[in-house]
């Protein structure tokens, strides 16, 4: 099973919130599914419904009971990478560390490029998440440093929180197509109800069900799992 | 159509309405400076020497873009050539259609 390594080159684009998305959305769709929170941070399970006093399992401990919200198994690698022992892990020549039996979606801080580095051969696929204001348009300069952006093919983005109302955000949504074609991926809009569901430690199809975000994480999801390869076992309930 | 909406129209029992075929949206995008400036950064194109090469479906304009680079001067390469790759994104567009 795929490891989809979720990264960008500048943090608060959302890619915490695209993780915990696509981990969730995969898992309705039948999938077995474990979202490894790799940052200092320690957010990823905000977008599960825990609150932030709540741990989750270190990755590498075998004796804590796990943690499966919705479908998803919840792991944290932030203390592994830390001391060493998920680097020596993941250089063992020719093997993985990833249970071949799941899905695995790893969430990277945006400064842990060397994590990002040592991940991406073990990847099937890098979910770059890219917001429409020149930070981020500027950082396409960054995501791999030694090959040109656009020639990329283990790499796909995710435009977040589009706004259609302003004229850079419109824009700058043509450009990246223009320039990524179907690589660009996915575009998700920008719907302040999911920082009051967080806030509220609400799944956003309870907190706000009419969400346009909704739809834009669904076809994200579908579309990422073709882009694997992977073939959904259910299909969620409308 | 967005779910809210469509919820919306189903209350006021509004079932046939169609969205419009909007212009193209092409002939609203500005030559924004940083468009320009990412188009030159061989970080994100490579080489202007790999322009004939197959990438994604942005060659097209990439290579007008680079032609365009070409001939004009420093002073000029970024508006001209950005209104180069945009009105390659339009031709595109129509024959699309």
């Amino acid at each position: 099973m795929p490891l989809i390594l979720c990264h960008s080159p500048v943090g608060g684009v959302g890619t915490t919130f695209l993780t915990a998305r696509l981990a969730l959305g995969l898992a309705e769709r039948g999938h077995d599914v474990s979202a490894i929170d790799f940052t200092h941070a320690d957010a990823l399970k905000l977008f599960f419904g825990m609150l932030p006093a709540q741990e989750i399992p270190a990755m590498t401990d075998a004796t804590t009971e796990g943690i499966v919200v919705d479908g998803v198994e919840l792991l944290s690698g932030y203390a592994a990478v830390q001391s060493g022992a998920f680097g020596r892990l993941i250089a063992r020549s020719g093997a993985s560390p990833f249970d071949s039996e799941r899905i695995v979606i790893a969430d990277v801080a945006s400064a842990d490029l060397a994590l990002k580095t040592s991940l991406l051969p073990h990847a099937a696929l890098h979910l770059c998440t890219l917001v429409p204001q020149p930070t981020s348009l500027a950082a396409l300069a960054k995501v791999q440093p030694g090959t040109p952006t656009i020639d990329l093919e283990q790499t796909v983005f995710v435009l977040n929180q589009v706004d259609d109302t302003r004229k850079l955000s419109r824009h700058s949504q043509i450009f990246l197509r223009a320039l990524f074609g179907d690589n660009l991926i996915a575009t998700v809009r920008r719907d302040e109800a999911v920082n009051e569901a967080l806030a509220s430690f609400q799944p956003i199809a309870r907190y706000a069900k009419q969400s346009v975000v909704l739809p834009d994480l669904a076809a994200m999801t579908i579309a990422i799992e073709a882009r694997c390869g992977l073939v959904a076992a259910t299909e969620p309930a409308e | 159509m967005r779910p809210d909406a469509k919820a919306l129209l189903a209350r006021l029992g509004q079932r046939d309405f169609q969205y419009r075929q909007f212009a193209d949206p092409i002939a609203d995008v500005e030559p924004w400076p940083l468009f320009a400036a990412l188009l030159e950064d061989e970080r994100v194109v490579g080489r202007a020497d790999r322009a004939t090469e197959e990438r994604a479906p942005a060659k097209n304009f990439l290579s007008d873009y680079d032609d365009m680079s070409a001939r004009g001067g420093s002073g000029q390469r970024q508006g001209g050539s950005l209104r180069a790759f945009l009105s390659g994104l339009s031709d595109d567009h129509t024959e699309r259609r």
